[in-house]
């Protein structure tokens, strides 16, 4: 008879490594979805058309996938799912995305995964609102501007960001984060003023820029709530760079 | 025997280590740095930027409605921003929120014409950016000038809303206004005390642009349009300068009042037409003749037209009146025989000096009846024919004036005319070798001889002109022929040639020097006018008094007579002489009355 001793402590070693072995595999693996994600966000940061590579870390990144992993990778991978859907153009996939990782128990309060789960929505409408600006013919009239890109669009996105996405950031938010964050809010006030200033009649360029002072918070024109979200990006931030890079100059009084 | 304990023990421990492992690799990655993507912009920012600033609801005005920029495209509203926002600049403005120069901009759409298609390629939105560049051109040359409230700031600023639609409908505006304010810049802009007031600035940089426009426009070709484009470059700061002048020395002239109806004489519109016709017609009274004209010699001239023009604004911009003084003034003045006389300098002088007497004597020197008569232009003809070889005889008289002499006669010729004109000119302009003044100057010149300069220098002859002119214009029937071109049937003539012979054979003392032979000339004609019947019959009374005078100072009168009574001696001697009281060949009652006059001298 052979010895059961032995046996048992072949059998428990052998499992215990095996599912080590397991959870370890799987979490490498997971590290070059995230080698994947950096690449596509760089080519795409870089201007060139990468949605297939958002398209690919959106196949291998599902949501069986991620059930898989361990639970504190968990945030971070709906995180990963839902900026890559929201740069692949799936805003439906990025929006659950971003309300699942939410809805993680591991998801650290004030983290970067955090935040960006919250400014999700709002990226995504800009990303909407952009892809029928252009197919309008980048111009619009008065009442397609109310019903499409005023209340249920830039209005919703502003409030996104400035209720969910703000109330996110906290003192172990790092300060790179809180840069993007404000960086963001400056491109959605700029994407917003782009399209209030493209309705057909000037009169109502006029009006509708007003009534998006008033959600703003600023008197005369949207580029001063702009300007303070650029006063809140530190100066050393790449963010910084860049905004001076695409021609940003303070409004004039 | 294996410890079976310590063997599992080893395994736990084992799976422990995995797992530690394993939760450090997954806080690892859980928290790994991530690039995160930056998104889109739909628009560049500078063109977003621009487009918000004009729906702002302080300048709506510029974009809605009948705004200036109501029409542009997104490219042509990004230009319009950036010219703004250079233009605000360049103010200085101390307002908030551009308000000056958006102000500026939105005075542009006061003008219909403007409404249509207004473009960056728009003749306005040309104007404005020439304005800007030339200002920049200034400022950067002149960066003291950028305070808040300095003269170029305000010149940028009256210019621009003095700005009309007649100078938008001009295509080639844009480049008069370059050269109108840059010549504006380098005079008013340096002198801020000149022509304090903006008011009066705008009536006068406004009024010689729209002039210039209007004479650019009106050139035939191409190449006349040019050539007076470069003509005002090259006099412009003179031009401008001269109106400045002429509106300091006219305070209460050129003095628009903004509250002044149309059609008043001070309405704003009135005194900047007023300028603008008076350099119009000062441009085409000189036409022709432009290479005699530097800077300071427009300045001159136009400084003294705009100053006959605002005393006598109507009667002189009616019919053409000024231009017809000036380039019939200018013709004479360079004509065959005015060309002997007037050197390149001393025509502008006499033309400024003729625009001055005209100025102060229009009453006397334009004859309602006949306005087409140019009486100043008939004296300088007179004038340079009295001293040509045919009339004023082979002693070259012209050549013992300077040209500030030659100037100084036709301000004694203009002065003179201005207050006689019948008598010195008469009805036959024309024929101006035989007017009076012709005749009166030839007189006293050809009667010096050939050698004028033992008599008179070049002061000396001004004076006896003078001196002929105030005795003859009283008795002009007698004491000249005009029937004749010749002035040698004149008793002025005789009268002079008697007393300068008499002088020049029997002065042996040499009392008589130059300045005694013009007192002695200023005391013999009256007498001689007075009583002329003597001369008339041909007798050389004039002549024998004095030579009887000059034998008495080198004979038995040595000790009594000398320069300075020598002309009076001899004016009460003529007196008693032409009065045949007393007769020269007597020569006891000769030197008893010398005694007498002499003793009353």
């Amino acid at each position: 008879m052979k010895n059961p001793l032995r046996y048992r402590i072949c059998f428990t070693l052998c499992f215990a490594l095996s599912a080590l072995l397991f959870a370890g595999c799987k979490t490498l693996e997971y590290r070059q979805i995230q080698n994947d994600f950096n690449r596509s966000v760089e080519a795409d940061n870089a201007g060139n058309p990468f949605v297939s590579q958002h398209g690919q870390v959106l196949e291998s990144l599902t949501p069986d996938y991620i059930r898989q992993l361990d639970p504190k990778l968990r945030p971070n991978a709906w995180m990963i799912r839902s900026v890559s859907a929201w740069r692949a153009g799936s805003n439906d996939v990025a929006t659950a995305a971003s309300r699942k990782g939410l809805d993680e128990p591991t998801l650290v309060a004030g983290s970067r995964d955090h935040v960006v789960l919250q400014m999700i929505p709002a990226l995504v409408i800009d990303s909407d609102l952009n892809r029928r600006w252009i197919e309008g013919g980048r111009t619009l009239d008065a009442s397609n501007y109310v019903t499409l890109y005023e209340t249920a669009g830039f209005v919703q996105a502003w409030r996104q960001l400035s209720g969910p996405a703000s109330q996110a950031i906290n003192a172990a938010t790092p300060e790179e984060v809180v840069d993007y964050f404000h960086y963001q809010r400056w491109r959605l006030i700029l994407n917003w003023t782009a399209v209030i200033v493209s309705i057909k009649a000037n009169e109502e360029i006029v009006e509708a820029q007003k009534r998006a002072c008033g959600v703003l918070k600023v008197d005369r024109d949207p580029m001063f709530a702009a300007q303070k979200e650029v006063e809140q990006i530190r100066a050393i931030s790449p963010f910084s760079n860049l905004i001076k890079a695409h021609g940003w100059s303070p409004p004039v009084q | 025997m294996i410890d079976p304990g310590l063997v599992l023990f080893a395994i736990e421990s084992s799976v422990k280590l995995g797992r530690k492992v394993y939760e450090v690799l997954v806080d690892e990655t859980a928290s790994r740095a991530l690039v995160l993507p930056v998104g889109n912009l739909f628009q560049s920012v500078q063109l977003v930027t621009a487009k918000a600033y004009f729906a702002r609801p302080e300048n709506a005005h510029l974009i809605t409605g009948d705004g200036p920029y109501a029409n542009f495209t997104d490219a042509e509203l990004l230009l319009a921003y950036k010219t703004l926002l250079e233009l605000d600049r360049r103010l200085d403005s101390a307002e908030p929120n551009q308000a000056e120069a958006v102000r500026l901009i939105a005075d542009l759409a006061k003008f219909e014409q403007i409404r249509k298609g207004f473009g960056p390629k728009s003749p306005a939105q040309r104007i404005l950016g020439t304005v800007v560049e030339i200002s920049i051109d200034y400022f950067a040359t002149h960066p003291e000038a950028m305070g808040k409230d300095s003269r170029a700031r305000r010149l940028v600023t009256t210019f621009i809303g003095g700005l009309t639609d007649t100078n938008f409908a001009e295509g080639s505006f844009a480049e008069i206004a370059r050269d109108v304010l840059g010549a504006a810049f380098q005079t008013l802009g340096d002198n801020p005390q000149l022509v304090a007031d903006d008011e009066r600035v705008q009536v006068l940089v406004m009024g010689v642009a729209d002039s210039l426009a209007n004479d650019i426009k009106k050139a035939p070709t191409i190449g006349a349009k040019e050539f007076k484009a470069h003509f005002f470059r090259r006099v412009g700061t003179g031009i401008i300068r001269g109106a400045a002048a002429a509106f300091e020395q006219n305070l209460e002239m050129f003095l628009p009042r903004l509250g002044a109806k149309a059609g008043d004489s001070d309405h704003p519109t009135v005194v900047r037409a007023l300028v603008s016709e008076t350099l119009t017609q000062f441009l085409a009274g000189i036409e022709g003749k432009e290479d005699i004209f530097t800077a300071e010699t427009a300045e001159l001239l136009f400084r003294s037209a705009l100053g006959a023009v605002g005393e006598n604004a109507e009667l002189l911009t009616k019919n053409n009146l000024l231009q017809k003084f000036i380039e019939s003034t200018a013709k004479a003045l360079t004509d065959t025989q005015g060309a002997k006389l007037f050197s390149t300098q001393s025509i502008i002088v006499i033309l400024q000096e003729g625009l001055e007497v005209l100025g102060e004597n229009v009453e006397t020197l334009i004859d309602p009846k006949h306005p087409e008569q140019q009486l100043l232009a008939a004296t300088v003809s007179a004038m340079a024919n009295s001293l040509a070889t045919t009339l004023a005889g082979g002693g070259n008289i012209k050549d013992l004036l300077s040209s500030r002499q030659v100037i100084e006669l036709a301000r004694i010729v203009f002065a003179e005319v201005a207050a006689h004109p019948e008598q010195l000119l008469g009805d036959n302009l024309e024929a101006n070798k035989r007017t009076a003044l012709a005749q009166i100057i030839a007189s006293v010149a050809s009667a010096l001889g050939d050698d004028p300069t033992r008599l008179v220098n070049g002061a000396g002859f001004l004076e006896l002109v003078r001196i002929a002119l105030r005795v003859a214009v009283k008795n002009a029937d007698q004491l000249l022929n005009l029937d004749t071109a010749n002035p040698k049937t004149n008793l002025l003539f005789q009268a002079i040639q008697q007393a300068a012979e008499a002088v020049l054979a029997g002065d042996c003392r040499k009392i008589v020097s130059r300045e005694v032979f013009i007192e002695l000339i200023d005391r013999l004609l009256p007498v001689v006018s007075a009583n002329l019947q003597p001369l008339l019959d041909g007798k050389t009374a004039v002549s024998a008094t004095i030579r009887k005078a000059l034998a008495l100072a080198d004979d038995v009168l040595k000790s009594r007579i000398n320069g300075e009574n020598l002309p009076v001696l001899v004016e009460e001697l003529l007196r008693l002489v032409l009065r045949g009281e007393l007769n020269l060949d007597e020569p006891t009652a000769l030197e008893r009355s010398a005694r007498e006059i002499l003793n009353h001298a």
